[in-house]
């Protein structure tokens, strides 16, 4: 490119680049600045602390707990929903009749506003007047009415389940897409040469979406390290902080305790996170698809 | 056009352009109507007009303060109660704190440390300051200054279903009056009435499940955790209420993980027999329940004493009530107070919005005054026995912040975690937030 073709072109996106600096770049140099301070509303501080809280971070046994409920809260619902989203997708790729009709309810569940998936569900569960606890009882499964949301042992699967509710649809559009760009040649020559329906799903269809695969479940894996509107309505990141997440504590230091100096700091470490796992993703996008 | 024509379309017009100025001198509010010069405009933020219940209420108090003080327009500011003390300390951190705030638990110890708050001191007559209570004057201080009064009184007492009682064979004439005979009673109804909760207390998520859990902690402690100085988490006597509360939990005597609205619920609906709650219970039970909404059926069905007594020896219950503070940056100091001072003394205030939305005046001249609308037994309850019991919770300016871990102490042990450890983590957490507390 001559050299005032480079100039026009550097002035020509210039204007873009100021704007994403200015969307992008200044907030993230900032916190990450506040990560280096005892900013405090309530307290009234905003001095140069070094790594001070990084060390108290390390030290703070609520963050092994909110590690473990992102890393937990981010995979479990994924895998569900994979699974669940793959049948689907495997049921409606064989449907012909009424299919655009089922592929349109089946989708409802990802139309639906997250905060209010979350207020349905958290309704569901109520310990009271709940339909989940009537259900059970009526089964017999349970002797009286349980609080999923306030227990330890219940309250993180409760969440778990309204992700994969959520998420379900997702995957089963994605992979019904790629299920239905498999050629069909390659189907006929399995079937041909012997292949069950397991075989050709295990060395055919899986090997075909593999790419699909990987890219669907990370960025359902981010977006679930990121979610605030499902958690927080649900359980606040209670009980005890047994679903207490990276989002759910970064918005208590900041918004309720006012704490920003650790909450960026905790912010930080959590963009570190995201960043392994999009360099994941990025790896998956960037791959090249084998030969079949 | 005839010059006729032109005249009776000229008077025409006229005769509209007047009925227009009559019709909008009608429509324009009587204080534009009657003040001199425009309006001065104060901002009130507060959770009753959030609220659907108080709404309706609040309204017509500030509309009779307008008539009152032509001079002066109430613009309304609603935030969820849940949301006032983060709310209003972003308005204050943008040098947008509202001119008048309805506050209460803690909130003026927090909003104060941020300097949000105007002393009242400086515009309070002694008159009004002798006419109430000094522990409710208590729980408005903070670092030396008076930075809120009560608005209403409606600290937590113990109630009662009567009809549950007879049932398990208990007399409801006879309620509770020590901790060792609520547990018995629990026992006695747990045993007779499977099916309903003998007690209940809030366990979920949020800082005002600290409030509702306080009375028994100072039931159980002379000294309860966080006063004078002391963290207290890990003394006996706090490991005694946590104690209570986990057998309470695991012996299903009592619901785990229930809001207040969960709660009341169930009260309203004849599953509960006794609880901790504030006198505009009655208003909520009547409104799930409209079988209690008269007053006779209300009192045959329940009753509201003061906190049995503990180990403690003493019975008192927690101050929570709703209080009125008036920004340090108020636009104009004087119309400001000339609101609060309303707020707070005036009989309109107390017969439109204080006493419908289930309060007690804060004067007792008021209280006086106004009997004859608090002649109900569970009233008179408050008047007599709760409100004079009433002591203020140790708050200060980072209590929100030690109460998310107070709320997990009580989540963890109500869940069957150990009561020492898990008091001794708590104690250990708060003195990251309060290095200078004793143990």
């Amino acid at each position: 490119m001559a050299r005032r073709d480079r100039g026009f072109a550097l002035a020509t996106i210039l204007p873009a680049l100021l704007v994403l600096a200015a969307i992008y770049v200044y907030p993230l140099l900032r916190t990450i600045g506040y990560s280096f301070t005892d900013y405090d509303l309530i307290n009234r501080t905003n001095h140069f602390v070094g790594f001070a809280n990084y060390v108290s971070l390390f030290s703070d046994p609520t963050f092994y707990t909110a590690l473990i409920n992102t890393l937990a809260l981010g995979i479990a619902p994924m895998l569900g929903a994979f699974l669940l989203g793959f049948t689907e997708a495997l049921v409606l790729n064989e449907i012909t009749a009424g299919s655009g009709i089922l592929r349109g309810l089946v989708l409802l569940p990802w139309v639906v506003p997250q905060v209010v998936i979350a207020f349905l569900f958290q309704f569901m569960y109520n310990p009271t007047v709940g339909v989940f606890n009537v259900i059970l009882k009526d089964l017999g499964i349970i002797r009286t009415f349980q609080p999923w949301l306030a227990h330890p042992a219940t309250a993180p699967a409760a969440v778990v389940l309204a992700y994969v509710w959520n998420e379900t649809p997702f995957f089963m559009l994605m992979l019904l897409a790629g299920l239905q760009s498999i050629p069909n040649e390659i189907i006929e020559a399995a079937v041909v040469d012997g292949a069950g329906w397991w075989q050709r799903l295990w060395f055919v269809t899986l090997p075909q979406l593999r790419r699909i695969i990987a890219i669907t479940t990370i960025l359902t894996v981010i977006w679930n390290f990121n979610n605030f509107t499902i958690i927080w309505p649900m359980t606040e990141g209670g009980p005890a902080n047994w679903t207490l997440t990276f989002s759910v504590w970064v918005y208590r230091q900041a918004f309720q305790d006012f704490n920003l100096g650790y909450a960026a700091t905790i912010g930080v470490l959590w963009l570190g996170l995201l960043l392994v796992v999009t360099g994941f993703y990025l790896r998956a996008i960037g791959g090249r698809d084998e030969a079949p | 056009m005839m010059r006729n024509d032109f005249m009776a379309v000229t008077k025409r017009a006229a005769a509209a352009l007047a009925g227009t100025l009559a019709i909008l001198m009608f429509a324009i509010p009587s204080h534009a109507a009657s003040c001199a010069g425009r309006p001065q405009q104060i901002t009130f933020a507060n959770w009753a007009a959030a609220e659907t219940a108080t709404s309706k209420e609040v309204t017509a108090s500030i509309a009779a303060f307008e008539q009152a003080n032509p001079c002066i327009h109430v613009k309304m500011i609603a935030i969820p109660f849940a949301d006032m003390v983060s709310q209003l300390t972003v308005m204050t951190i943008g040098n947008n704190t509202p001119d008048v705030m309805e506050l209460s638990s803690g909130m003026p110890q927090a909003l104060a440390a941020q300097g949000a708050l105007a002393d009242l001191r400086g515009y309070a007559d002694k008159a009004l300051i002798s006419d109430i209570q000094p522990s409710m004057l208590q729980d408005g201080e903070a670092g030396g200054k008076l930075v809120a009064l009560p608005l209403s009184l409606t600290p937590h007492g113990f109630w009662y279903n009567k009809g549950l009682m007879t049932k398990a064979g208990l007399n409801p004439a006879h309620p509770p009056r020590t901790i060792a005979a609520l547990t018995h009673d629990i026992q006695v109804v747990k045993a007779k009435e499977p099916k309903v909760f003998p007690f209940a207390m809030m366990t979920s998520k949020g800082a005002y499940t600290v409030v509702v859990m306080w009375p028994w902690l100072q039931a159980f402690c002379k000294r309860p955790p966080m006063a004078d100085g002391h963290l207290g988490w890990t003394q006996p006597c706090t490991e005694q209420a946590f104690a209570w509360f986990q057998t309470l939990a695991k012996k299903h005597e009592m619901p785990v993980g229930n809001n207040m609205k969960d709660n009341r619920q169930l009260f309203a609906t004849d599953q509960i027999v006794f609880t901790l709650d504030g006198p505009y219970l009655r208003g909520i039970v009547s409104s799930i329940n409209p079988r209690y909404a008269a007053n006779a059926a209300f009192a045959a069905e329940f009753g509201a004493t003061t906190v049995p007594v503990g180990p403690n020896g003493v019975s008192h219950t927690a101050i929570d009530i709703h209080q009125i503070a008036m920004s340090a940056k108020a636009a104009d100091p004087k119309a400001a107070w000339t609101f609060l001072r309303f707020m707070v003394s005036s009989p309109a205030d107390m017969r439109d919005f204080i006493i419908p939305e289930g309060g007690l005046p804060p004067l007792t001249s008021l209280q006086q005054r106004f009997s004859a609308d608090l002649a109900q037994p569970y009233q008179q309850a408050w008047v007599k026995e709760i409100i004079p019991e009433a002591v203020p919770i140790p708050y200060n300016p980072t209590w929100y912040r030690a109460s998310n871990d107070m709320v997990n102490a009580l989540q963890r042990v109500v869940n069957g975690s150990n009561v020492k450890t898990t008091l001794a983590a708590l104690e250990a957490a708060l003195k990251r937030i309060y290095p200078h507390f004793r143990s």
